[in-house]
């Protein structure tokens, strides 16, 4: 009885400790002078028709590097615990412990299922990745989309292995070129990650925007590889 | 072995062009970029993943392409399946008439795609949820369950849904 | 209109909250959870915020509720040292060994 009162009492402190900020919320706050400053110029600046992707990649570029970076040291950290990278003899023996168990398969209903969707999945990430600078979405969303494909293929078929060597080679190449893009950003142009040493292009095509969507491409290819190999390796040891 | 090289080409070429007519509908826009960027992804998409899109045991490409005006068709005799069985659902909660069991019965569907289909409406109808699908064995867990014969069972739960089904990808 | 819609999603959220702190089964606890995250996509949808949306619904209720799934999995199959000490899985999986004796 005395530990639920105490309960209650801190949940009320906190309700009050957040209430002013409750109050503050109102339905049409107006933008704040640089969120203005986006909006008017952005476009005009780096001819990318979604705002959102110029803000994420070029405006706060840095941020959306340091973010990839944390993924990047989250897949590390995972594998690393989890050991997904394990010899051959371990592999064999995983098969036969697998055959041990009493694993099923996966339901011709999911089997039939995911072989439908696995090639369409696929490509409505590679299509949110390269859109990102015109549609909402982007290299995150893209890349996530990827991973959830291969996620549905590993679902359905419990012996599928994926080549550990290209997924890790796809994120180290593409986390590299994201860095090496950000240099020439940095040499060519007004600042690391700036986009803008290539071409504008026109407004709306997919060719636009500078290296914006090149930028996207590398984002959605490395997130894909680092979430499907955390969830790989996840699927490995449970 | 020529006749399998001629089937995975076939293979190759019809999940190209599905993948690419997806990718006009998604972009929806014909600027010239976008259209060689599309075709360029869908090939490679397509020479990577045919053998998963269409398994090579699929015997025929009418086993795979749905018969257009029948697919709209089912989709609204779909809808109203879903309202018919929803307000049987909703009487049986008033009047708490119900007997739920698992039954088992066959399909006689030949295509895949069109076995994962009937499953799937069987499971989004209220009142019957496909707990397993293993070649044309169904296990179906059906909550107004009357008989335990199979055939009979399956004439109830699937019967209307299959003919139609049978006609989409005949 | 749609202000009634986001209270009611959020509603929703809360239940999805208070059901996944409270299922006793785990695996249902862990799709109540996934669901929060559904209903905050949806919100975020009716926000105005595309994007966000979009990484909500795939990372937090796909790939997390994954995630979850496969580590609850992996707790309950955990091999039994004390039942077989000599079995040539725990051999050969410093990984699990080093589990055990934590």
């Amino acid at each position: 009885m005395m530990k639920r009162l105490i309960i209650i009492l801190a949940l009320a402190a906190i309700a009050l400790g957040f209430f002013p900020l409750a109050m503050r919320i109102s339905g049409d706050s107006g933008l704040t002078a640089l969120a203005t400053h986006y909006v008017e110029a952005g476009a005009d600046e780096l001819g990318a028709a979604n705002l959102v992707t110029s803000v994420v990649v070029s405006y706060r570029g840095l941020d959306t590097l340091g973010e990839v970076m944390v993924l990047f040291t989250a897949t590390t950290g995972v594998t690393a615990l989890l050991g997904a990278g394990k010899s051959k003899s371990h592999k064999k023996e995983k098969e036969s412990e697998r055959d041990g168990d009493g694993r099923r398969e996966g339901s011709e209903l999911l089997a039939t299922g995911a072989a439908f969707l696995f090639p369409i999945l696929v490509l409505f990430g590679i299509y949110i990745f390269l859109n990102g600078h015109l549609t909402p979405g982007g290299g995150f969303q893209g890349g996530v989309v990827l991973a959830s494909a291969f996620l549905l293929l590993l679902f359905s078929d419990c012996r599928l292995e994926l080549n550990h060597a290209l997924l890790k080679g796809a994120e180290a190449i593409s986390g590299a070129a994201y860095v090496a893009v950000g240099l020439l950003g940095l040499w060519l142009a007004g600042g690391f990650l700036d986009p803008r040493f290539l071409p504008a292009g026109e407004f709306g095509q997919l060719f636009s925007a500078g290296a914006i969507p090149i930028i996207y491409i590398l984002i959605g290819i490395k997130v894909g590889s680092e979430l499907t190999g955390i969830v790989d390796a996840m699927r490995r040891c449970s | 072995m020529r006749a399998e090289k001629k089937w995975g080409l076939i293979r190759f070429i019809f999940t190209t062009l599905f993948l690419y007519a997806l990718w006009l509908l998604f972009t929806a826009s014909l600027e010239p970029y976008s259209l060689i960027f599309g075709a360029l992804g869908a090939i490679l998409i397509a020479a990577l993943t045919y053998n998963i899109f269409i398994a090579r045991h699929q015997a025929n490409l009418r086993y795979i392409i749905p018969n257009p005006l029948h697919l709209v068709l089912y989709i609204f005799i779909l809808v109203f399946f879903l309202y018919q069985s929803s307000i049987h659902m909703v009487r049986a909660v008033f009047t708490g008439k119900a007997s739920p069991r698992i039954v088992h019965f066959r399909t006689r569907l030949k295509s895949d795609i069109a076995r994962m289909v009937l499953a799937n409406s069987i499971t989004i109808t209220p009142g019957t949820i496909t707990l397993d699908l293993n070649d044309d064995h169904l296990t179906v867990h059906w909550f107004f369950c009357d008989t335990s014969h199979a055939k009979l069972a399956g004439e109830k739960v699937k019967g209307r849904m299959e003919r139609f089904i049978g006609n989409i990808w005949s | 209109m749609s202000q009634l819609m986001l209270v009611l999603f959020g509603l929703l959220m809360l239940v999805g909250a208070v059901a996944a702190l409270y299922l006793k089964d785990t695996v249902s606890a862990i799709l109540a959870a996934g669901s929060v995250s559904l209903v905050a996509s949806l919100v975020y949808l009716l926000l105005g915020a595309p994007d966000v949306a979009m990484t909500e619904a795939a990372i937090g209720s796909a790939l997390t509720t994954v995630v979850f799934l496969f580590s609850w999995a992996r707790i309950q199959h955990r091999p039994q040292p004390s039942k077989n000490p000599q079995s040539e899985e725990s051999d050969s999986n410093p990984d699990d060994q080093e589990d055990h004796q934590l």
